[in-house]
């Protein structure tokens, strides 16, 4: 007499097989874009980096009473572009942070000095500055939408299975404002 | 706002759509209200009747004088066409009869051929006096707002519009209604058409015959790539699914109603600031919840606005020349269409 065969169990095999490939490959493209959009802050950040002497050279000349400010620039520039995004993302986040914060009170203080704003440079020097400003703050909107999706991954169960056996980590932190930066800011303070 | 024929067109042209059901009742409830222009908006429309006073009232006394001929060789045809058929109905009267009882099919079959050449013999004088009336009215009508200029029958080029990606693959452009001017610095265009696309879907090829208005403006960012916002699922053209990438935004209202797309995650978000999602929603409010989808590319914002019904329709053979109602439709339309410019920024510079 033949014996019937029993397809269910390699029916059910198979299901779990190709649902634990494809969350896989989701979880390993999710990894990947993740990357890419640290690389893309970091592409975006080297940008300012380089705008940045440039903008303090010119603004040199007028503004010869905020040498303190431009030095604390220009010191937390170096300091941040030593720092890897990949490497150490949480230092990175908060000294660029810092960062951020001292150009936002260097471009409210050059208000004060109407002959540094009608100079045709400085001015371009200022919009390019703020091209790239606004394509950091993209980046970082990729960047933290990236993680999102990486974080629900590895953290919601089933697909946290997967990821926990191929070793798949939501490392990567957030980048949000510093605590000092979500403070309302007192204008005033910079024209003292 | 009394007469504003757009929200009324785009209005039958959603009852005609699923969307129907969501954005009726707050479209009803739009029309209702004053639209809400801005102060330069609301200087133009407030200076209109001197202008139309003192440039278009006077050259309505020619146009009516072109109106009557026209209307008279419309006259004329019909008359002929009534004895044209009714010579052939006499003539052949038993020969009919007898088409008609033998194979009433055939006669089904004659009949929207006879009404379409009809419809094509009275609508020739109709359409002659259009094109007079609209290149004459409307360019005046457009020299109100200094910088802009009408052109009757043109249209946004086939290789701008493939580009934008919100369609499917142009084969055919036939113009309408076409303005080019600039509104605080922003270059506006303005473009009626009616298009025929070509797609395969699920391995067959289809044909789509549709009537749009677009308006082009030059947006105040440096971009490469292409952003579009799709309304609906079953409009994105394969292009897109082609070439695009799904991109996730995180305001969840603007991400529930439009299908975003782009080649580049970082430009997009570039592109659509939190601020300019939020500007967005509100121009479709603006708009009684029309349908839009857009597109950013080569430095420029496409919208195209699902509208069936014509904008900007000044002549009628039937109505006097001088009719002070269908421009001032017309004025709200433009005037609408500026208050993109304001609504979205689009003149304000980044930069100091």
């Amino acid at each position: 007499m033949e014996q019937e065969i029993n397809y269910i169990p390699y029916i059910v095999g198979g299901v779990i097989f190709l649902w634990g490939y494809f969350t896989y490959v989701g979880l390993i493209k999710k990894r990947n874009n993740l990357r890419e959009s640290s690389s893309g802050i970091d592409v975006q950040l080297k940008k300012r980096y380089d705008l940045i002497p440039n903008l303090m050279t010119m603004a040199a000349k007028y503004m010869e009473h905020e040498k303190e400010l431009m030095t604390e620039v220009t010191r937390l520039r170096n300091e941040v572009m030593n720092v890897d995004f990949s490497k150490n993302p949480q230092e990175k986040i908060k000294l660029d942070n810092l960062l951020s914060e001292k150009m936002q009170q260097f471009k409210l203080t050059a208000e004060n000095y109407p002959d540094m704003k009608s100079n045709d440079m400085m001015n371009n020097a200022m919009i390019s500055l703020n091209e790239v400003e606004e394509h950091i703050a993209a980046s970082r909107r990729f960047y933290n939408s990236s993680v999102k999706e990486l974080k629900n991954a590895v953290e919601i169960f089933p697909s946290s299975l997967i990821a926990k056996l191929v070793g798949v980590k939501d490392d990567m932190p957030f980048f949000e404002a510093e605590e000092q930066a979500k403070q309302s800011v007192d204008a005033g303070n910079y024209f003292k | 706002m009394k007469n504003n024929i757009f929200l009324s067109a785009l209005s039958s042209q959603l009852l005609k759509n699923e969307t129907l059901k969501t954005v009726a009742p707050f479209f009803s409830s739009c029309k209702k209200e004053e639209q809400k222009y801005s102060e330069e908006i609301q200087t133009l429309k407030n200076n209109f009747d001197e202008y139309y006073n003192t440039t278009i009232a006077p050259v309505c006394d020619e146009q009516e004088k072109i109106r009557l001929y026209y209307l008279n060789i419309f006259k004329n045809y019909r008359l002929s066409i009534i004895i044209f058929f009714l010579t052939i109905i006499l003539l052949f009267a038993k020969k009919i009869f007898l088409a008609i009882c033998v194979n009433p099919s055939s006669v089904l079959f004659a009949m929207p051929l006879i009404v379409a050449f009809v419809w094509l013999i009275l609508s020739i004088p109709s359409k002659q006096y259009a094109r007079i009336h609209k290149t004459n009215i409307l360019s005046l009508f457009m020299q109100y707002f200094e910088s802009f200029s009408y052109i009757y029958k043109n249209h946004i080029d086939i290789e701008t519009l493939n580009n934008s990606m919100t369609f499917h693959e142009l084969t055919n452009i036939k113009g309408d209604d076409y303005f080019k001017g600039n509104y605080k610095g922003v270059e506006i265009i303005i473009s009626e058409f009616e298009a025929n696309s070509k797609y395969k879907r699920f391995g067959s090829t289809k044909i789509n015959n549709e009537q749009k208005t677009c308006i082009l403006l030059n947006m105040n960012k440096n971009f490469t790539g292409t952003t579009a916002g799709i309304l609906h699922f079953e409009e994105i053209p394969v292009k897109i699914l082609n070439s695009l990438e799904k991109i996730n935004l995180e305001d969840v209202v603007f991400d529930k109603i439009w299908n975003i797309f782009s080649n580049c995650q970082v430009e997009a978000r570039y592109v659509l600031t939190t601020a300019l999602m939020e500007r967005i929603l509100h121009l479709k409010s603006f708009y009684g919840n029309c349908p839009i989808n857009f597109s950013f590319f080569n430095n420029k914002l496409l919208l195209c606005l699902n509208v069936t019904e014509n904008m900007f329709e000044t002549a009628s053979l039937f109505k006097p020349a001088e009719n002070k109602k269908n421009i001032c439709n017309a004025l709200e339309q433009i005037l609408s269409i500026f208050s993109i410019v304001d609504i979205l920024k689009l003149n304000k510079k980044i930069g100091m």
